[in-house]
C-alpha cells in the first residue's frame, strides 16, 4: 500500500515537534505540584504553630494574672477588706473569668467569688480530694479540658500559691467562660486567612471552634481521620501530622495537627526564682485546615494556562507542521505531474514554482531538459522526414526503372510471340 | 476584503498564534463579578418588644454588618414593635407570615411563643431566632439547651439568674434593706421574663434577709391601669419599702420612669434588670450587655441563613454581664456607692 509523502512527513514532524514541549511540559508541571504541596505543608504547618502560639500566649497571661492574685491575695492578707475588694476586681475585670476561689494548703476553700451566683459562707467545699487540687499540688498547675454545664462552656485553671521557700501554701482556681478560646481561634482564621482551626482533647472532643454551636453541641471529632490518629496511636499524637481528608462539612481539606505545648514562666518571688520553667503537657492538640480547592489554586490555575499553551501550542504546531509538508510536498507533486507529461511526450510542459530553493533549481533543470528533449525531438523529426524523403526518391527512382524494365520485358516477350 | 494574503502560510501561521494568544489571556483575564449573598435580600421580620430594647436590633444590624451582609443589598429588616401590648403580639407575627420574612426576630418570651405557634398554624417552617427568651426550656419553647426541636434558636436571657447578685449587690451599697418593693401581678405580660424575675425574688429575697413586698391589681392594661398604678405608688409611704425592683414587660409603657420618680420621692434605690433602662433613673443594674447580645445572635441568624437548621443551633448564653452604676440618682437619693461596688462596676452614669 502506498504511503504518501506528505502523510510520511507529518508523522515524522509531528512527533518530533510536539514530544519535546510535552516532556518539558511535564517535567515542569510536576516540579510546580510538588512546589506547591510543599509549600502547603509548610503553609500549614507554620499556621498550625502560629495557632498553638497564640494559644500558649493566652494561657500564659492566664496563668500571670493568677499569679497576681495570689501575690495580691497574700500581700494583703492583713487587710480582708481590701483583699475581698480585689479579689473582686480581678473576677469582674478579667475577661473571660466566672469564679475565683482561693484554697488553702488542706485544700479547704477559704474564699470563693462567682459572677451568676451568690456564695455563701457555707457554699465553701473542701477540695482535698477532686483531681485540680490533687494536680495542682503536685504539678503547681492545672488546666482542665472543656466543661460544658447547664449550656455554658468553661475551663478550670489553677495555680499553687508558694512561700518563698517554693513550699505549698494553697491554690487559686479560675473558672473561665470557654468562649473566649473561640475569640483567640477566630482571631487566628482573620489574620492568617485560613479556613478553619480548632482544638481538640485527647478524646476527640472539641475544645475549641469558631462555631461556638460545635462546642456547644459536644460534637466529637474523633472520625475525622487525624483525630482518630491522635486518639488510636500515642507515637504520632507527639508529632506534627498532616493529611487530606473530608472534614465535617465533606469539604476536601489539607489539614495538620500540632501537640499543645504550654510554657509555664518562671515564678519569681521577692526577686528569687522559685520554680525554673517547665513545658507542661496539655492533652490538646490544634487542628488547622486549608480546603484543598484554594491550597492548590495557584497550581490549578498554572495548569489551566499551561494547559490552554499546550492546546494552542499543539494547534500551532500541527498547522506548522500542515504548512511545513505542504510546502515540501507540492512542488514534488508538481515534479511528479510534469514527469508525467513529459513521458505522455508533452515537452511544452514546464514546472511553474515561485520559490527560491533547490526545488527551484530541481525545477529549473527540469524545464531544461524539457526543452531539450523537445529541441531534440524537431530535429530528430526532421531528419527521420528527410530521410522518408531520400527513400521515397529512391523508392520512386527504382520505380522508373522497374517501369523501364517492364516495358523493355514486355516488349520482348511480344517480339518473341512474333517470331514464334 | 482582500483576502490574498489568507493564501499565504506565513500570515496565517502568525493570525492563529495571535488568536490563541488572546483565548488564554481572555480565559485568564476574565473574572466573574463576586455574586452578592443573597439573590435577593433575605428579609428579618423584627417582633420587638419595647423600644428601650432596641439595642438588642441595633446589635443584631451591627453583627450582621460585620458578616458581610449589606442592609437593603443583601438583608432589610421590617422592624415592627407591639410596646408591651400583647393585643398586637399575633397581628404583628402574622404581618412578617404572610409577607413571606425569611426568618423572624423575636425580642421576649410572648414575642418567641407567638412566633412559634403561629409559624406552626401557618404550616410555614420559617426560622426564628430569639434573645431575651427567659428559661426557654422551662417554657417549652425549646426542648433542650443543646437542641430546641423546633424551627427557633437564639440567645436566652439570664435576668431571673441574676436576681441573686442582684440582691447581693443591694445589701453591698445598703445593708440594712430589708423590705423590697415590686409592681407584680396585673401590672406585667402573664408568662414573660417579668414572671420569672418575680419567682426568682421570692426564692432568694430570705436569704438575704429581704422581704417582697409585692403591689399587685387587677385592673386591666390601659388607661386605667396606667392611674392605678399612681394611685399605688402614691400611697406608699418613706419607711414602706426600703428599695423597689424594677421588674420587665409592663403594661404601662412608662412605668419604670414613674417609679424612679417614687424613688426619689422615697429616697429608696431601684434596681433595674437591664442596663438600659438604669440609664433613665435606676441606681444599678447587673445585666446581659443587650447590643452585645445583638451581635451574638446575628451570628445565629448568619448560621440559619447559611443553610444549619434552627434545631441544630444549641441555645447560647449572653457572653458578658455588666454592672451599671447610675451615680446622679445616688445623689438624688442621697445613697453613697461603697468601694467594694464601685470598684467592679463598668459603666458609671456621672450625669
Amino acid at each position: 500500500m502506498k504511503f504518501k509523502l506528505y502523510h510520511k512527513l507529518f508523522i515524522l514532524f509531528l512527533p518530533a515537534m510536539i514530544l519535546p514541549f510535552l516532556i518539558s511540559g511535564m517535567i515542569n508541571v510536576f516540579y510546580i505540584q510538588k512546589l506547591q504541596s510543599d509549600n502547603v505543608l509548610r503553609l500549614n504547618k507554620e499556621i498550625g504553630q502560629f495557632v498553638a502560639t497564640e494559644i500558649g500566649k493566652f494561657l500564659h497571661e492566664q496563668f500571670e494574672i493568677l499569679r497576681s492574685i495570689s501575690n495580691v491575695y497574700q500581700e494583703s492578707s492583713a487587710d480582708k477588706k481590701f483583699q475581698d475588694i480585689i479579689l473582686d476586681r480581678f473576677l469582674y475585670k478579667t475577661n473571660g473569668f466566672i469564679d475565683l476561689t482561693m484554697v488553702n494548703s488542706e485544700g479547704k476553700e477559704i474564699v470563693r467569688k462567682n459572677v451568676f451566683q451568690v456564695i455563701a459562707k457555707n457554699d465553701l467545699i473542701d477540695r482535698k480530694n477532686n483531681k485540680e487540687f490533687i494536680i495542682v499540688q503536685k504539678d503547681n498547675i492545672y488546666i482542665s479540658s472543656l466543661i460544658i454545664k447547664e449550656g455554658k462552656p468553661f475551663f478550670v485553671l489553677g495555680k499553687a500559691i508558694l512561700d518563698v521557700n517554693g513550699s505549698f501554701q494553697g491554690a487559686v482556681f479560675v473558672q473561665i467562660d470557654g468562649r473566649i478560646m473561640q475569640d483567640t481561634i477566630r482571631k487566628v482564621l482573620k489574620e492568617k486567612k485560613i479556613h478553619n482551626a480548632y482544638i481538640v482533647d485527647e478524646k476527640g472532643v472539641l475544645i475549641a471552634h469558631p462555631d461556638i454551636s460545635q462546642v456547644l453541641a459536644e460534637k466529637n471529632f474523633s472520625y475525622i481521620p487525624l483525630v482518630s490518629a491522635i486518639i488510636q496511636n500515642k507515637n504520632a499524637a507527639e508529632s506534627l501530622l498532616i493529611g487530606e481528608y473530608q472534614n465535617e462539612k465533606k469539604k476536601a481539606v489539607i489539614g495538620t495537627v500540632i501537640p499543645m505545648r504550654f510554657h509555664l514562666p518562671n515564678v519569681f518571688l521577692f526577686g528569687k526564682e522559685i520554680v525554673s520553667s517547665a513545658e507542661t503537657k496539655i492533652k490538646w492538640w490544634i487542628i488547622t485546615e486549608q480546603l484543598a480547592s484554594e491550597a492548590f489554586s495557584e497550581f490549578y490555575k498554572i495548569i489551566r494556562l499551561a494547559a490552554l499553551v499546550l492546546i494552542g501550542g499543539l494547534v500551532v504546531l500541527i498547522i506548522v507542521v500542515l504548512l511545513f509538508a505542504k510546502h515540501i510536498i507540492n512542488p514534488i507533486e508538481k515534479l511528479h505531474y510534469a514527469s508525467l507529461q513529459l513521458g505522455k511526450g508533452n515537452f511544452n510542459y514546464r514546472v511553474a514554482l515561485n520559490r527560491n530553493d533547490e526545488l527551484k533549481d530541481l525545477a529549473d533543470s527540469f524545464n531544461e531538459m524539457s526543452e531539450e528533449l523537445k529541441l531534440s525531438e524537431e530535429k530528430l523529426k526532421k531528419s527521420t522526414w528527410e530521410n522518408i524523403k531520400k527513400l521515397e526518391d529512391k523508392i520512386n527512382a527504382s520505380e522508373e526503372e522497374i517501369y523501364e524494365l517492364k516495358k523493355a520485358r514486355d516488349n520482348l516477350e511480344n517480339k518473341l510471340k512474333k517470331f514464334l | 476584503m482582500n483576502t490574498q494574503f489568507l493564501r499565504k502560510p506565513l500570515a496565517v501561521f502568525v493570525l492563529i498564534i495571535i488568536a490563541v494568544f488572546a483565548i488564554v489571556v481572555a480565559l485568564n483575564k476574565f473574572k466573574t463579578p463576586k455574586p452578592p449573598i443573597a439573590e435577593k435580600p433575605k428579609v428579618i421580620g423584627i417582633v420587638q418588644l419595647w423600644h428601650v430594647l432596641d439595642r438588642f436590633y441595633d446589635g443584631l444590624k451591627k453583627g450582621m454588618n460585620d458578616l458581610g451582609y449589606v442592609e437593603g443589598k443583601d438583608v432589610v429588616y421590617d422592624y415592627q414593635n407591639w410596646e408591651q401590648n400583647p393585643a398586637k403580639i399575633n397581628e404583628i407575627v402574622q404581618h412578617h407570615i404572610d409577607n413571606n420574612a425569611d426568618l423572624i426576630y423575636a425580642v421576649g418570651n410572648p414575642s418567641v411563643e407567638a412566633a412559634l405557634n403561629l409559624t406552626k398554624a401557618a404550616g410555614k417552617n420559617i426560622p426564628i431566632v430569639y434573645v431575651l427568651a427567659d428559661k426557654p426550656v422551662e417554657t417549652k419553647i425549646a426542648n433542650s439547651l443543646k437542641s430546641s426541636g423546633n424551627n427557633s434558636a437564639g440567645v436566652t436571657n439570664n435576668m431571673s439568674e441574676l436576681i441573686p447578685k442582684q440582691l447581693e449587690f443591694l445589701k453591698k451599697i445598703n445593708p440594712t434593706v430589708k423590705k423590697l418593693g415590686i409592681y407584680g401581678e396585673g401590672f406585667n405580660v402573664p408568662g414573660g421574663v417579668g414572671a420569672w424575675v418575680i419567682k426568682a425574688l421570692k426564692e432568694h429575697a430570705s436569704n438575704f434577709g429581704i422581704t417582697i413586698v409585692e403591689y399587685k391589681t387587677d385592673v386591666p392594661p390601659g388607661p386605667l391601669l396606667t392611674t392605678e398604678f399612681e394611685r399605688i405608688a402614691n400611697s406608699i409611704k418613706p419607711g414602706d419599702i426600703d428599695a423597689q425592683m424594677h421588674i420587665p414587660g409592663h403594661f404601662y409603657a412608662d412605668q419604670h420612669l414613674a417609679e424612679f420618680v417614687h424613688a426619689k420621692r422615697l429616697k429608696i434605690i431601684t434596681i433595674e434588670p437591664i442596663l438600659e433602662e438604669m440609664e433613665a433613673g435606676g441606681l444599678y443594674s447587673y445585666s446581659a450587655d443587650l447590643f452585645a447580645v445583638g451581635e451574638q445572635s446575628a451570628a445565629i441568624v448568619d448560621k440559619i441563613f447559611q443553610g444549619t437548621k434552627p434545631s441544630d443551633i444549641p441555645i447560647e448564653f449572653p457572653r458578658k454581664n455588666i454592672l451599671g452604676i447610675n451615680m446622679k440618682m445616688a445623689r438624688d437619693i442621697n445613697i453613697t456607692i461603697p468601694d467594694s461596688v464601685m470598684a467592679i462596676a463598668g459603666v458609671i452614669i456621672e450625669k
